[in-house]
């Protein structure tokens, strides 16, 4: 199953239940690794998250237009999901510190540059830990960009805004994120 | 099969999921497009009816005919038809946002563009006549209409002040001089020799006029300029 393309297994998927086992696996640890970066919760309750996520992608394969990439469009539903876990979930915002003088700061160095197309595996829990104190509209972007590492199209079919808007939301996010940096971070 | 995969599978067997069929989204995504389109149609022909009834109102001298500023403004200004066109073309936009692929256009561009398409066909309408006709209909048929029709029957019924609009009754064309029916349901009078035709205003039975002029006496006006009042439909409520 590992040469077949995801177009060709949602079609399978579609005539056999039993095959969309290799979608699900296929994404499985990817998109579990996105959910904790864009709510910040624990793996049971992004576990819980992910599998309502291939639940719901399941009853709206027939949505899937092979013209686009299949990770975006699951990417998508994983977004729309995480949301919908948040409005559910109104405490758990809570559980993202909006103050900037807290101790990640204290191990984030101000000069991790961001601006590097790929970032070291090792900086990326730093990195997300200090995105978290920004708006959601700019750790939306910035986590597909530099930590999921999708092209600024791809954010623009994951997060259904234009080309435009995400290059200037990155932008502003990379400012905002700078900033927070070299305000708090270790020098 | 992994813990996460099995247990999808199996929650999708216990629970019978089926796929959503496919006509469902394409049903939805064409219904999409079709309100869009519907909505720019709408935004063309409230466009069409704003250059109409912007070029049969003689704004400059309706400031001289209103009590008031505010009348002045339902008067010589279409605002519903503004509000109403933009809040047509703010659907179509919300419409084609949300079509498949909608969401990759900027929303300026999009809402110029819509602006753009109901401009032209707007103007085709007007030039074709059709946004004259389409007023008739809504002049006939919407409460608004009727209410615009009351301010403007208060500001045509000065003829203290010259001014003065009805509907002919006869008219006597080799002594030039008509009879009209005023919108308090008076007769009057009117010696119109040496008055000037604005617009597409015929001295006819039937015809809905406004005129400029003076009050000679209590039943005889003398008409400097006649103009015809905005629309057939307006007329035709007149006649009622």
């Amino acid at each position: 199953m590992s040469d077949r393309t995801d177009g060709q297994i949602v079609e399978e998927a579609l005539d056999d239940i039993d095959n969309y086992k290799y979608i699900v696996e296929r994404y499985e640890q990817r998109l579990l690794l996105y959910i904790k970066r864009i709510l910040y919760v624990n793996n049971e309750d992004a576990q819980d998250i992910l599998q309502e996520v291939f639940i719901k992608a399941y009853r709206n394969l027939n949505s899937y237009n092979p013209k686009y990439k299949f990770s975006n469009w699951i990417y998508r539903i994983t977004h729309n999901e995480a949301v919908n876990f948040l409005r559910k979930n109104k405490n758990l915002r809570k559980n993202i510190p909006n103050d900037p003088n807290i101790d990640i700061f204290e191990t984030v160095p101000s000069h991790i540059d961001i601006e590097k197309e790929s970032i070291e595996e090792s900086r990326k829990d730093e990195i997300l830990s200090v995105i978290s104190k920004l708006d959601k509209k700019y750790r939306d972007v910035l986590i597909l960009r530099y930590l999921e590492e999708k092209d600024y199209n791809e954010i623009s079919e994951i997060l259904h805004i234009s080309s435009g808007t995400v290059g200037s939301l990155i932008s502003r996010g990379k400012v905002k994120l700078k900033s927070l940096l070299e305000k708090y971070g270790k020098d | 099969m992994g813990k996460i995969s099995k247990s999808v599978i199996e929650r999708i067997k216990k629970n019978d999921i089926k796929p959503i069929p496919r006509w469902h989204f394409l049903l939805k995504d064409s219904s999409l497009w079709i309100l869009s389109v519907v909505n720019i149609i709408l935004g063309s022909i409230g466009f069409s009816i704003i250059i109409y009834l912007l070029k049969n109102n003689d704004m400059v001298s309706e400031i001289r005919l209103a009590n008031n500023f505010f009348e002045w403004i339902v008067f010589a200004i279409p605002i519903l038809w503004i509000l109403l066109t933009l809040f047509f073309l703010f659907i179509a936009f919300y419409y084609f946002k949300n079509t498949e692929g909608g969401y990759r256009f900027n929303a300026v561009k999009i809402l110029l563009f819509s602006t753009l398409i109901s401009i032209l066909f707007g103007s085709v309408l007007y030039t074709s006549g059709t946004a004259e006709k389409l007023n008739d209909i809504f002049g006939k048929n919407v409460p608004y209409y009727k209410h615009s029709m009351d301010v403007r029957n208060a500001m045509w019924s000065r003829p203290d002040d010259g001014f003065l609009g009805g509907n002919i009754l006869s008219v006597n064309s080799e002594e030039s001089i008509l009879v009209l029916k005023d919108f308090n349901g008076l007769e009057w009078n009117i010696e119109y020799e040496n008055a000037i035709l604005r617009g597409r205003v015929v001295v006819r039975i039937g015809e809905g006029v406004k005129m400029l002029g003076e009050k000679l006496d209590e039943k005889t006006f003398l008409a400097r300029e006649i103009r015809p009042l905005v629309g057939r439909g307006m007329r035709r409520m007149q006649e009622k």
